[in-house]
């Protein structure tokens, strides 16, 4: 499944970029942000070789994929938390922060189209417990 | 024991005697007090406790005695308002008003699909609107967008509960705190806030000595002043003091190695996570010093029966859930659960709060069914009888999700049911520039502050004015009987949610209409058969049966027909896969475990310990915020005081917000008592006089969260910022960052002035004058000198209410 290998393998990349540009910063939500990152790219690194596998079974992936789409639902929020402390505090990074938003945003967005793709594939009862609904093309 | 006699407290106006006296239950707080309303020519004119019911014996607080006043309004909205073109509200017909709203949801549903509606409602409701709004939610709109005023009061209590014992339900009871020898109130203001639970824990403190009073808080609240030990830590170190505790009391040996071997999983991270927290660390960390700390673990490691109770200072501060599952953790290894006097107990805010959580008008599915869990969704499936791919499956979005959504525009309607979350929820800049996008509804007997971003406002019926059952914090299910109709115009929250489906013709998969029932009474029923063999089981109730009992405790079915006093007597937790409400979460970052991973643990039906690691607040106090703050409420009045303002006597005694602030700080920055300061934050400002004193402990200002009107400045969100707990998505209104700057005249010495005509000229007090400007009292001043002049001084010493120091 050569597309949804690189939807997923965008997504690991962004999210070790965020990992590398955040890791220096000193508050509580980075601490969660960094545990949250490392634990998807961490998750993305064991599906994406289940990936390459064409036959691949949903049963065989779907505790990676549901963990790869709950830490991003994670993400997004500390990450806007976040932006929101760095503006309050009239913190220099923010702007690097908009920046890391925007990276954030497109790996939504990717997972997003990675959740189609699923759904096309597996159908949506049996993706309807592994991904997020938030997730999934909003009108059927 | 509990209250050993009654004192019936009676609040009523009228000429002559009244007509008739109705059952029902306050509607204020979570502790549930029994009451009879009074009617007279069809109005409410008073209340009285009931002397019956075991929760209060009579007795009513001064909020629960207040409340009818509201019923009487004369600002009652009596019919619906549209906002018209030029941006007016005016007033419509309901067919007008529910053809709206039914037209903007079926477009919203069309173009943004189903999660772009949400219902956000309240604590203060019945048990009966809230499983409508499941069922509705759920099977009629398919929405994960149900959320509730509760997320504030009481989610970090649901899923504290999720995480330790697998599903919802405290597990101790108020009878266990008049067993209790040691009784821990953390972060729980408990003689401000649920005044009658208060005096009950006083009566018998003062007849016997018990309990010994363990109050956690960093304010001196009236509570702690009654307490045997307070422990005042520093804003947002819960977790750190709790870790002390716990590992002060495995070091002693006083934990129970059988119980934790047989009935709980997960000890040995548990262990690893307190580990680090010394007694010096915990002292430097929390500001304790030792030997309060040993006295404390102490009395925690030795006593044989411990209740532990939690509310707002530990559910609206960092690490919230952390905090409340580090209490679980200390009642498990001690094994101090599901006996007598013994267990946590962790509070709700509001009246009904709980049952909104119980039924799944917010969280998780209707009867504490897991949304992950395919075969709770099958079951509901079959008991509403729709298809289960309707059913929305995973976890909520909480409210503060939301207004990220509505930011993003993927929110296009926002049905706000009885809660004023343009003051209630923190960062309300934020919040009212998210809700002015998109279209709200609200429904409300009051035009609240929310008014100003509504697009439609529906009126809705008062206490007194409906049927009902509401959920207390321990699992008491009360009765409320309708003692008159509510004013021409005005209809129920049940009967507009009835409309609302009827008018969107939702139908289950036979063609039947969703919603088949059509009083609160009959909805009761259904609701009773989708409890049953659920931890939450209520098929042995009936409305009859609640009111002869005065109130059950769920579970009540055949075999416990008089409900259960306390949960896991029987040391059998809900955490059987099957079982389970929630497959749990992480407890450091709050991601929901999948079905695979919670196998993996292997808890069936073993309580489950969880590491607590600390996780600080994200905002603290910097050079150009110097001071924490923190909000909170008074004992004289509710929430944003859309009930409790109209009570003359009520709105009488606190008029107005202030700020409390330390006198070591006031004098730092030379501050007259009652003197108007501005306290900014990064989102806002307010303007409050100072109540200086020794509440609070150096720097840290508190601010009563109750005044949030659009005139004036004294709306304590304006100030807070809106981070949330990663578990339970509660907000951390505790702790937050600030700053108080001075607003003064300048006045400029001439050869004429002496200080007194210049305070005489400023209506001020000549000491207050010398205060503001650090003057010695025989200090000599000059002419050219300027002089500093507090804008204006208020009066801001409200009276004590403690009922029970009057009877000692
Ligand atoms: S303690 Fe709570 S329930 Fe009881 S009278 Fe007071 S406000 Fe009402």
């Amino acid at each position: 499944m050569p597309e949804l290998y690189a939807l997923f393998e965008a997504v690991s990349e962004g999210a070790r970029k965020i990992e590398r540009e955040t890791r220096s910063a000193d508050n509580p939500l980075v601490t969660l942000l960094l545990v949250v990152l490392r634990e998807q790219t961490q998750q993305i690194e064991r599906l994406l070789p289940k990936l390459r596998d064409e036959r691949v079974e949903l049963a065989d992936c779907k505790k990676e994929i549901a963990i790869v789409y709950n830490d991003d639902d994670l993400l997004d929020s500390y990450f806007r938390s976040w932006l929101r402390h760095l503006k309050w505090s009239e913190d220099p990074f923010e702007a690097e922060g908009e920046h890391l938003l925007t990276l954030l945003e497109e790996m939504k967005s990717r997972l997003k189209e990675a959740a189609r793709l699923l759904e096309d594939r597996y159908g949506y009862d049996a993706v309807k417990y592994v991904i997020p609904s938030f997730y999934l093309p909003i009108l059927r | 024991m509990s209250w050993i006699d009654e004192r019936v407290d009676m609040n009523v106006y009228s000429q002559g005697e009244v007509d008739r006296w109705v059952y029902s239950t306050c509607n204020i707080c979570s502790v549930g007090c029994g009451c009879h309303i009074a009617v007279k020519d069809d109005k409410i004119v008073g209340i009285r406790g009931n002397a019956e019911h075991p929760i209060n014996r009579g007795r009513l607080g001064p909020k629960g005695e207040n409340q009818w006043y509201a019923n009487n309004s004369t600002d009652r909205l009596v019919s619906p308002l549209i906002r018209n073109a030029s941006g007016e509200l005016v007033p419509a017909s309901w067919e007008e008003a529910m053809s709206l709203i039914v037209r903007k949801t079926k477009e919203t549903l069309k173009q943004k699909g189903p999660n772009s509606i949400a219902i956000y409602s309240t604590g203060q409701g019945h048990l009966e609107d809230y499983y409508t709004i499941a069922k509705i939610g759920r099977a009629g709109l398919r929405t994960h967008l149900l959320d509730a005023n509760t997320r504030l009061c009481t989610s970090t209590t649901e899923f504290c509960l999720l995480q330790s014992f697998g599903a919802d339900g405290t597990p101790a009871s108020y009878g266990d705190v008049d067993q209790a020898d040691v009784l821990m109130l953390f972060g729980h203001n408990l003689a401000e806030t649920g005044t009658v639970l208060f005096e009950r824990v006083m009566q018998r403190k003062n007849r016997t000595g018990k309990p010994y009073l363990i109050v956690v808080d960093p304010r001196l609240t009236p509570t702690a002043k009654e307490a045997d030990l307070h422990l005042q830590l520093y804003p947002g170190t819960n977790v750190p003091l709790l870790n002390g505790l716990t590992r002060m009391i495995v070091k002693a040996g006083q934990i129970d190695e059988a119980f934790i071997r047989k009935h709980t999983i997960g000890y040995d991270k548990m262990l690893e996570s307190v580990e680090e927290w010394t007694p010096e660390k915990c002292a430097e960390v929390t500001g304790i010093p030792v030997d309060q700390l040993e006295k404390g673990a102490k009395a925690l490691g030795q006593a044989a029966r411990v209740v532990t109770t939690t509310l707002q200072g530990t559910f609206q501060s960092a690490d919230a859930t952390t905090a409340c599952v580090a209490i679980n953790n200390y009642h498990l290894i001690r094994g101090l659960i599901g006996k007598p006097g013994c267990g946590p107990l962790h509070m709700a805010g509001q009246p009904s709060s709980s049952a909104n959580r119980t039924v799944g008008g917010v969280g998780t599915y209707p009867a504490h069914r897991n949304p992950q869990n395919p075969r709770h969704l099958q079951e509901m499936a079959r008991l509403w009888n729709v298809e289960e791919r309707v059913l929305p499956a995973g976890p909520e979005k909480g409210i503060e999700d939301q207004i990220s959504m509505i930011e993003r525009d993927e929110i296009g309607l926002f049905w706000n049911i009885g809660t004023n979350p343009l003051v209630s929820l923190p960062n309300r800049p934020r919040v009212k520039k998210a809700l002015e996008r998109v279209f709200v509804v609200v429904q409300d007997p009051f035009l609240t502050e929310t008014a100003a971003v509504a697009d439609v406002i529906l009126p809705a019926a008062l206490w007194g004015e409906k049927e009902g059952t509401m959920e207390n914090a321990d699992r008491t299910i009360n009765v409320l009987r309708k003692a008159v109709d509510p004013p021409e115009g005005v209809r129920s929250d049940f009967d507009i949610l009835l409309d609302f489906a009827r008018r969107m013709d939702f139908r289950d998969k036979d063609g039947q209409p969703l919603i088949g029932y059509h009083t609160p009474e009959q909805c009761f029923e259904e609701w009773k058969r989708i409890s049953r063999g659920r931890p939450c089981d209520m098929s042995g109730m009936t409305y009859d049966k609640l009111e002869r009992q005065n109130g059950i405790r769920w579970p009540a079915t055949e075999v416990a027909p008089l409900g259960t006093p306390r949960l896991y007597a029987d040391l059998k937790f809900r955490t059987e896969i099957d079982e389970a409400q929630s497959y749990t979460k992480d407890q450091f970052t709050g991601r929901p475990l999948t079905e695979a991973e919670y196998a993996e643990l292997k808890a069936d039906g073993r309580a489950i310990l969880h590491p607590t690691r600390y996780s600080p607040p994200p905002e603290r106090p910097t050079a150009a915020y110097p001071f924490w703050l923190t909000t909170g409420r008074l004992v004289w009045h509710w929430h944003t005081r859309t009930k409790t303002a109209r009570s003359p006597y009520l709105q009488a005694i606190a008029p107005n917000a202030y700020a409390e602030i330390n006198e070591e700080d006031a004098e730092a920055l030379s501050l007259v008592p009652g003197e108007i300061v501005r306290i900014a934050s990064p989102r806002g400002w307010i303007e409050v006089p100072a109540n200086i004193g020794r509440t609070v402990q150096k720097g840290l200002i508190f601010v009563p969260f109750h005044y949030g009107s659009w005139e004036g400045r004294q709306a304590a969100n304006e100030l807070t910022a809106d981070f949330v707990d990663p578990l339970s998505k509660q907000p951390t209104f505790k702790q937050s960052a600030c700053r108080i700057e001075k607003i003064r005249h300048a006045h400029t010495l001439t050869m004429e002035d002496t200080l007194q005509t210049v305070a005489d000229h400023y209506r001020i007090r000549l000491d207050d004058l010398r205060r503001a400007n650090r003057l010695a009292a025989d200090h000599g001043v000059q002419a050219g000198r300027t002089l500093e002049i507090p804008f204006s001084a208020a009066n801001v010493t409200l009276p004590a209410y403690r009922p029970y120091l009057k009877q000692i």
